[in-house]
């Protein structure tokens, strides 16, 4: 038997989740099995490949419908586990609004408050945060003069506010410049170190840059996991129908058509 | 509770904005009373009725304060930052506490100015601090704050652009209209909760209306914030329980409130106090500062009255309706209520309050009226100096000959106390 202390910060076991009822029912992720070690993890998939669906019960918004989902040594589905998971938890949704009359510094500092951060720790913590995504200039703006990519580096703030153990980012580059996010990689890179990130994207330069493990996700199921080389050593043995595509690209798209894949890079 | 995330909330949420539009709006009600010359309002210049007049602002700022409650209950949905919130480690109702109590400040420093301004003028008048006034206090501050839960909820529960304007619609329509229909369901109001003149709340009713707001509050709260709605059953039930009987009270809505089930003659309002000086005029605690207007209105009537007659060394102002007792060398008026000033501690117009004394003490508590008896009543209220004009011959008369006037009046008084009538034809026959 398991210990508890000794699962790894993500540890799902025939991972169910259902929407709907009876005829109308749709099955969003079927059986899924996955364990994330400390490092940093992308998860890639087309759209309805049950991502989101996925990033949402790792993040405890959405209950699972069947299975089991052991977060940092803990029960999702106990409410005092629950609670303790999720002060130790970093989030940031694909899509996420803000309150436009508060400052960066305001939102960040609720947002502390929120997750229950000692209040001697807090400023210290919501400075850190808004200097590590590179607002630290524009802590006393407004969240509502923002411009869409320096909104989405607020809400990465909040989601490390807390010093998360678990990071899970969905979508975290859409909107970002170039060069916002070379920084973003490097910032990524320096907390997954200590931490257990897992980044949701469709952006496989992204995953290739920073990522040490990657989950393909297909139809509700995983289609593949390993690093990005194997990925790219997957592209490599495919000719590519259309100029210009990357190895990875390619490893992407033919692990997706075909299951044998899987074995293959195995 | 964080006093830094309350204080924020204030600031960036709707509390500021909250604050300052309760005391702009309370301050212009207030103001819009004071420049209206037939307002009445509530007598000021006591505890109670600073609260009543408080409490009567609630029937528009009431609503404003529930469309806010809604505009912050329905925030997460609006602003899409419901998903950010569910993953966070503090409970639901820690944050919404945070928020509601912003909005308590915020009502709270919106309504001091209001009340300054309602106070102000009359305060150093204050002769009375008013019998259970913190009682009335306590509803007056619950008035709004279960205009807030209702707001609250609605907002969380249906988190939309529009739910803040129909809410704040829905909230004055419902309670204006038990106003206007003289429904007993307006008892459970609370922008028409009781005032009145030497009037104090009863201790039960009083109780129990607190209870319903505070239930009312504890139910609305938790549905909209509680982890399981289930919970808001059970205040649900307590208040349904506290509206039943308050609901079913007898009432008798008096214009300004349902004075008749909730309130009580206030023994402390109705002491005495009178001029040191002769004649002696007396009014209540209540009416203490009007002492000087009431004596300057009431001694040239008095003057005019013979010693020994009905009417004799004292005046007294009393607010008991109806006939009075008679008491040997005592007369009995209707009381001050409504005579005063809005937002002053003088009367609102002295002719009329000594039209009014004149004609009452020249009412005769009969059964039947002769023509004999109306056209004495007619002489006699306008040949005291001061009334008038005079347009009967025997008024004209009487009104330039001060011996003949007041011998005139001692006889109608006598007549009026016994219902003699041909005492009475014998009068109009001079």
């Amino acid at each position: 038997m398991t210990s508890l202390n000794m699962l790894p910060p993500v540890h799902v076991s025939g991972l169910g989740v259902r929407y709907g009822r009876r005829h109308k029912a749709r099955t969003a992720l079927d059986g899924l099995d996955l364990s994330l070690d400390t490092g940093v993890h992308g998860l890639l998939g087309p759209n309805g490949a049950g991502k989101t669906t996925l990033m949402r019960v790792l993040s405890t918004v959405l209950p699972a419908t069947s299975g089991a989902v052991m977060l940092l040594g803990r029960d999702v589905r106990q409410e005092r586990d629950r609670r303790e998971i999720r002060r130790r938890l970093g989030y940031l949704p694909q899509a996420f609004g803000s309150y436009p009359r508060f400052t960066v510094r305001e939102f960040v500092s609720y947002f502390a408050w929120l997750k229950e951060m000692p209040a001697s720790r807090s400023a210290a913590a919501v400075e850190q945060a808004i200097a590590r995504v590179g607002l630290a200039d524009r802590a006393d703006t407004r969240m509502k003069e923002l411009s869409g990519g320096m909104l989405r580096r607020a809400g990465l703030a909040q989601a490390l506010v807390n010093e998360p153990e678990l990071l899970l980012l969905d979508e975290p580059t859409a909107g970002l410049d170039p060069e916002q996010r070379v920084t973003f990689r490097q910032l990524v890179r320096e907390i997954g170190l200590d931490t257990t990130v897992l980044i949701s994207t469709h952006i496989v330069e992204d995953v290739a840059s920073v990522c040490d493990q990657i989950v393909l996700m297909g139809d509700g199921r995983i289609v593949l996991r390993g690093t990005p080389a194997d990925l790219e050593r997957l592209g490599a043995t495919v000719a590519s129908p259309e100029p210009g595509t990357s190895a990875l690209e390619r490893g992407y798209t033919a692990a997706l058509r075909g299951a044998g894949a899987i074995a293959e890079v195995r | 509770m964080s006093a830094r995330i309350m204080t924020l909330e204030f600031r960036r949420g709707t509390g500021a904005l909250l604050a300052a539009v309760v005391a702009v709006g309370g301050i212009l009600l207030s103001l819009i009373t004071w420049a209206n010359p037939d307002s009445t309002g509530p007598w000021s210049a006591s505890g109670p009725g600073i609260l009543s007049g408080l409490m009567t602002a609630g029937i528009l700022l009431g609503p404003l304060v529930a469309a806010a409650g809604a505009w912050v209950g329905s925030r997460e949905r609006r602003l899409r930052v419901d998903e950010l919130l569910t993953v966070v480690s503090r409970p639901r109702w820690q944050r919404d506490l945070t928020a509601v109590a912003a909005l308590v400040v915020a009502v709270t420093a919106g309504l001091i100015p209001v009340l300054a301004v309602i106070a102000a003028p009359v305060f150093p008048a204050l002769s009375y601090g008013g019998g259970r006034w913190p009682l009335l206090g306590l509803l007056a501050l619950l008035e709004f704050l279960t205009c807030l839960s209702i707001g609250f909820a609605a907002g969380r529960l249906l988190p939309y652009r529009w739910t803040a304007p129909i809410v704040a619609l829905v909230v004055y329509v419902a309670a204006v209209v038990p106003v206007y229909t003289k429904s007993s369901i307006g008892q459970l109001v609370p922008m028409t909760l009781p005032g009145g003149d030497g009037q104090r709340l009863r201790l039960t009713v009083g109780v129990q209306a607190a209870v319903w707001f505070l239930a009312c509050i504890v139910a609305l709260l938790t549905l909209a914030g509680a982890r399981r709605r289930a919970w808001a059953l059970l205040p649900a039930v307590l208040a349904v329980a506290m509206a039943v009987p308050l609901s079913t009270l007898p009432y008798r809505f008096n214009g300004n409130s349902y004075t008749a089930a909730w309130t009580e003659p206030d023994p402390v309002a109705l002491t005495l106090v009178c001029t040191d000086d002769a004649p002696k005029v007396c009014v209540q605690r209540v009416h203490e500062a009007l002492l000087p207007a009431v004596t300057q209105v009431v001694r040239p009537v008095l003057a005019e009255l013979p010693a020994g007659s009905f009417v004799a060394e004292e005046f007294i102002v009393d607010p008991d309706a109806g006939r009075p007792p008679y008491v040997p060398g005592r007369a009995t008026i209707p009381f001050l209520e409504g005579r005063t000033a809005s937002f002053s501690a003088d009367l609102r117009d002295r002719e009329w309050l000594r039209t009014q004394m004149v004609e009452y003490l020249f009412t005769a508590w009969c059964t039947a009226q002769t023509p004999s008896m109306e056209r004495a009543w007619n002489i006699g209220t306008t040949i005291v100096p001061g009334t008038g004009p005079a347009t009967d011959p025997i008024a004209t008369r009487l009104a330039a000959d001060t011996q003949a006037r007041r011998a005139w009046i001692a006889a109608y008084l006598d007549a009026a106390r016994d219902c003699d009538r041909p005492a009475f034809d014998e009068l109009v026959r001079q």
